[in-house]
């Protein structure tokens, strides 16, 4: 379990006339992350997501809070939380003039494995990650995908139940993200706790079970992710979309004019032969039925009605007031 | 863990000592010793005094291999890892500070140490050339190999703090240091009985024929010249080989210099702090116990080389840079402050626009009594000397260091891209232009020059001081005025640092965001 409570960090701005002295990069944080969790911190750059990573494995020095790693406060004995902790930064780490095992074999030795068990695991991670025709290459000579997947590898080396991933996706094509994202999935069978920080949202919405949604160093939203889409989602707010024969100004005026309706548009990329009209809709499936019923009398022929929710995306970007991610 | 099994020194060997690296080194450092051994074999017998000695040789590379080429490794030791971002990784090891202080003292220099021994064979052969000591001979390897360690240890405290663009300065500085070490000038005085402590000071003790202190006489035709041994130390009065202090001095630096870096190589850089306030009042009196050990104390009973006044003026002079060596080691940057602030909840106390002003006064005063009673102990009764001139002089000393100190706390605490090297700058120009101008108005032992400047402190006599005591207690006052001066303006420094409700509420969360759900106390 990880918990963080009352954490800030301030970082000092440049002297400049006008400005703040200090820029709160994370803002009396209070968490509770659950064992086994594959939990996600989104947010744009600048959010405080790395801050806070990097205060969870006691790199960096709160301002003031704490962090508890499995009942363990972070920065009174470093060493002993650490040890629950298996870390890949936001950048690669790795020594370019090492061999594959060697780095692995270092990070053993320095994470004080049981030195008989070293070559069979690091023979276990290598495989695991897919780097067994690299094990005896030089670390220079990797691709971007076989680094990651290396830094990952030294991440769980040491089999520590809660892994932080800053940003494990950045850079990587489609075809890495995706063996990423199997990796993360087999990581949380395993039981392990994984903290991941990451821009694309579609990737954490499909690994993730809770979410936190970080805005210049502020919670705004934090939990289930269904939890979350279900709070952060506008109850009486739904996106319909009517396909009809033939899209008129008539009919979206009818509809602009109907109470409970905003934002009505054409709805683009709709297969030829139909037309389609995106509109919210405020109200429950009663007074929605009341508004086709209306439209069908009006005269306009209906061929379909279908509603939709709002993506995590969408959400997120409505949470953070359209900060880009 | 022991040492050949720490993985750091592992990691650094697997790299620098790979078999072809190994190779290239190898079979350079032996064709270079070759060709040096062939040639003082072949014309050793040939040209009489032949330069210096095979083993004078080969100990010059070794020593320059051993102490620059170890120390630029081990000034790159963190600096790296910060470069190649792979620092945090090995923070997060569980390897103990102590065990990654160890790794990064001994993995770097491998290649050097290898080098090393490359040229021990030509060193062997030296040694028999010359018919040297053996006991004498190994004790200047144990030496060397002592002292090297020990600027090693200074060179990974200094690679703490260096960020890209500051190794080429800081290369520079540490052979500089480590080169000055070995100078005798700051020695060959008569106040002070140390030899150099520089590892490169070792280079004369082979052709030492005896571990004898004693001067030697060498007769050039009829006049006879007395040449002074440079291993001949005075620890309070006594004579003892240098061979005997560089081992204690070697020992005590390097736990020192080891206690710095196994307190912060683990630590978050921003929050590195060298020795706690306590620990660096422990170095600055030790270093104060090797300055009155070694310092010439029966000179200030002979009229003809030094006086009492002029010793205590001497003492306080040396104690000049190591005060502000302490003083720079227990400032507190913002980082820090503003952590202090946000733990007592709570606003600035008295202590915090002082600091470190009480660290100051209870070093100078300690510093200050061991010096006036060693003095008063030891002086001659016939040459000037004032009890109350004396005390008045330490504790002048102590209020003009906290001026400079507070004025370095001020800048420390002001925001701006390297505040406390300004604040430096700014001291040293100052100081500069001052003493320029004091010194061409010939207003050197003038009060109020002492408000400006220290210097005419040191050379205050005991009849200025009696016939203008009243004046000299102005200054003092005035220094204490300046000095509360810049408590003040800390004061208004600390204020921009404490927790309050403005500095918060300007990253307000968005408008967009839901009140309820965005309380920090949301958990799961």
């Amino acid at each position: 379990m990880v918990r963080l409570e009352n954490l800030t960090k301030e970082y000092d701005l440049p002297p400049i006339k006008g400005r703040p002295a200090a820029v709160v990069a994370a803002d009396r944080l209070n968490l509770t992350i659950a064992d086994g969790e594959i939990f996600g911190f989104v947010g744009p750059n600048g959010a405080g997501k790395t801050t806070t990573l990097k205060m969870i494995c006691g790199l960096l020095v709160p301002t003031s809070g704490s962090v508890e790693v499995n009942g363990i406060d972070v920065e009174r004995r470093p060493e002993d939380a650490q040890q629950f902790l298996g870390y890949l930064a936001d950048f690669f780490s790795l020594y370019d003039d090492l061999k594959v095992w060697e780095y692995l074999d270092y990070f053993a030795h320095a994470y004080k494995m049981p030195a008989a068990e070293i070559p069979a695991r690091v023979t276990e991670v290598i495989a695991w990650v897919g780097l067994e025709s690299k094990r005896d290459a030089f670390i220079q000579g990797l691709s971007r995908g076989m680094k990651q997947r290396l830094g990952i590898a030294r991440a769980v080396l040491h089999d520590p139940p809660v892994l932080v991933l800053d940003e494990p996706a950045a850079g990587l094509d489609p075809k890495a993200r995706v063996e990423l994202k199997d990796l993360l999935k087999n990581l949380n069978r395993q039981g392990k706790t994984v903290l991941i920080s990451s821009h694309v949202l579609s990737d954490l919405e499909e690994i993730c079970t809770s979410v936190a949604i970080l805005e210049k160093g502020h919670l705004l939203r934090a939990g289930k992710l269904a939890n979350v889409m279900q709070e952060a989602a506008a109850p009486s707010r739904r996106r319909i979309r009517i396909r009809v024969a033939a899209l008129g100004d008539q009919l979206l005026g009818w509809l602009s004019a109907r109470d409970g309706v905003s934002d009505a548009h054409p709805a683009a990329g709709v297969a030829s032969g139909s037309s389609a009209v995106d509109f919210l809709f405020s109200g429950n499936d009663a007074d929605l039925a009341a508004l086709v019923r209306d439209l069908v009398m009006s005269g306009a022929p209906v061929f379909a009605v279908e509603g939709s929710s709002e993506s995590f995306e969408q959400i997120y970007a409505r949470l953070s007031g359209g900060e880009v991610m | 863990m022991n040492l050949f099994s720490n993985p750091e020194i592992i990691r650094n060997a697997r790299i620098q000592l790979r078999p072809r690296r190994m190779l290239i080194a190898g079979g350079l450092s032996l064709a270079l010793s070759a060709a040096i051994v062939y040639s003082f074999l072949h014309n050793a017998d040939k040209v009489p005094g032949y330069p210096g000695s095979l083993l004078h040789v080969i100990l010059i590379i070794q020593c320059i291999v051993l102490v620059f080429g170890g120390g630029i490794a081990c000034l790159h030791a963190v600096q790296r890892e910060k470069d190649q971002n792979t620092y945090d990784s090995q923070r997060l090891t569980r390897l103990s500070p102590w065990e990654l202080t160890l790794g990064k003292l001994f993995g770097p220099p491998l290649m050097a140490d290898f080098i090393f021994l490359c040229f021990l064979p030509a060193a062997i052969i030296g040694a028999v050339q010359i018919h040297a000591s053996w006991t004498i001979v190994l004790v200047t390897y144990v030496l060397l190999i002592l002292g090297a360690i020990v600027f090693d240890a200074l060179a990974l405290v200094i690679s703490l703090y260096l960020r890209r663009g500051t190794v080429t300065w800081a290369i520079l500085a540490f052979l500089y240091i480590s080169y000055a070490a070995s100078s005798p000038l700051w020695s060959a005085t008569p106040y002070f009985h140390l030899g150099p402590i520089g590892p490169f000071a070792l280079l004369e003790l082979p052709s030492q024929p005896s571990w004898s202190t004693a001067d030697t006489v060498t007769q050039i035709g009829p006049r006879s010249f007395t040449v002074p041994n440079p291993f001949h130390d005075v620890f309070f009065g006594a004579p003892v080989h240098h061979a005997l202090v560089l081992p204690f001095i070697y020992l005590t630096l390097l736990a020192w210099f080891l206690l710095a870096a196994v307190r912060n190589i683990k630590r978050d850089p921003e929050n590195y702090e060298l020795y706690t306030p306590a620990q660096a009042l422990g170095f600055i009196y030790y270093l104060n116990f090797i300055v009155f050990s070694f310092f010439g104390w029966n000179s200030i009973q002979d009229p003809g080389i030094s006086s009492p006044l002029v010793a205590q003026s001497l003492l306080l002079g040396l104690n000049m840079p190591l005060f502000f060596i302490f003083g720079m080691l227990v400032l507190r940057n913002r980082v820090q402050v503003r952590r202090r602030l946000h733990a007592a909840e709570a606003a600035p106390s008295g202590l915090d626009f002082l600091w470190p002003v009480p660290y100051i006064f209870a070093g100078v005063i300690v510093v200050g009594a061991a010096m006036i009673g060693i003095v008063e102990w030891k002086h001659n009764p016939a040459l000037e000397w004032s009890l109350a001139f004396a005390i008045y002089q330490v504790i002048f000393f102590a209020v003009w260091l906290s001026v400079d100190l507070l004025f370095l706390q001020w800048m420390n605490l002001r925001r701006g891209r390297h505040p406390l090297a300004l604040g430096v700058l700014a001291l040293a120009v100052y100081y500069v232009c001052v003493s320029i101008i004091v010194s061409a108005l010939h207003l050197n032992d003038r009060a109020f020059t002492a408000i400006l400047l220290p210097t005419p402190i040191f050379v205050l006599k005991s009849s200025l001081w009696t016939t203008q005591i009243a004046e000299w207690l102005v200054a003092l006052a005035a220094e204490a005025a300046v000095a509360l001066f810049f408590a003040l303006l800390c004061r208004r420094q600390l204020a921009e640092l404490q927790p309050h409700p403005s500095s918060i509420s300007m990253n307000a969360p968005a408008p967009s965001a839901s009140p309820g759900s965005a309380s920090p106390s949301a958990s799961l």
